[in-house]
């Protein structure tokens, strides 16, 4: 950033000649000033001491949200069960339904047992 | 932590990617986020150190000075418990400062507080006595006429004046297009410059 943009606060968007004085003004009202500081350099000490505390207890997160090759893992694990399930699920044809249906019949009592 | 799965699944099968090289020389803060994710805290702890004053800065013109360390806290906590799901698609001060902005408004609903609050420490340290006495009335008048407008207008002119963020940075915090960002600055300048042309205090 150059000092000319610098001049304009860091904001970046236009140089600090297109800026009014009223803007400017109203800028350095604004700005982070010595007490901003002062109260960083606090609240990044409390913070580091607040996060050592918090060392034995790691942030509550997922492996998955932690890790993407997990999800790779996870992607084939799903696919492979469904193509087994897919290959090895037995199809209608493959039931016998006649002796199905002659097994219900004598255990109903219509069908003497022993017919073919 | 890994998870317990009712199959024993190899710890390598959870392992991180390659961690990125970190460069000390590089003075921004993707190579300390990329060291944070990879669960180098102190790594986060330089970020703080980084952002925190601005943080507050916004912070107390949000909510005030009484709640501001406040908040921030709670947004680093929330900053770093999220952090893992931190992708890098936006920069990291505009990951935080959303985070902030939430965090105040939460604060200020909870507290149902009527704004302005009272005058708060402004200042402290500045350079010589007269300036400083300058320095801190115009952030007094400031921080009272901000204090006042829309909700919506002063954090899109906070995050613009205090934190320093481009435009499309704070559409991204604030989830609003980036037209909606320019208007609200602008009519928070224009409602800013009306109020203090009426009591007679701009240059």
């Amino acid at each position: 950033m150059n000092a000319r943009r610098q001049r304009a606060r860091g904001t970046g968007d236009r140089p600090a000649g297109d800026a009014s004085a009223f803007e400017r003004w109203l800028g350095d009202g604004l700005a982070p000033d010595a007490g901003d500081a002062a109260a960083g350099r606090l609240l990044a000490e409390a913070w580091r001491d607040r996060r050592r505390a918090l060392a034995g207890s790691p942030p509550r997160t997922t492996a998955f949200a932690r890790h993407p090759r997990a999800w790779w893992w996870a992607s084939v694990t799903v696919a492979a069960v469904a193509l087994v399930a897919v290959v090895a699920w037995p199809t209608p044809a493959a039931v016998d339904g006649s002796a199905l249906a002659a097994s219900y019949l004598e255990a109903m009592g219509t069908l003497p047992s022993g017919t073919p | 932590m890994l998870p317990t799965l009712a199959f024993p699944v190899p710890r390598w099968v959870f392992a991180p990617g390659p961690r990125p090289a970190f460069d000390p020389t590089r003075d921004d803060d993707a190579s300390w986020v990329a060291a944070a994710r990879h669960g180098d805290a102190d790594a986060f702890d330089e970020l703080v150190r980084r952002h925190a004053a601005r943080l507050h800065a916004v912070a107390r013109r949000l909510v005030g000075p009484g709640d501001a360390p406040d908040a921030v806290q709670e947004c680093l906590m929330t900053a770093y418990q999220g952090l893992p799901r931190f992708r890098g698609d936006a920069r990291f001060s505009t990951y935080l400062h959303a985070i902030l902005v939430r965090q105040c408004r939460r604060t200020a609903r909870r507290l149902a507080r009527s704004l302005p609050w009272p005058d708060g420490e402004v200042a402290s340290g500045d350079p010589g006595p007269v300036e400083h006495a300058e320095r801190h009335e115009v952030q007094r008048q400031v921080a009272r006429a901000v204090a006042r407008l829309p909700a919506p207008y002063r954090e899109a002119l906070v995050l613009r004046e205090s934190a320093g963020l481009e435009y499309q940075d704070i559409a991204r915090a604030l989830g609003v297009p980036i037209g909606t960002v320019r208007s609200r600055i602008a009519r928070a300048r224009e409602r800013l410059r009306e109020a203090f042309e009426r009591d007679g205090v701009a240059p």
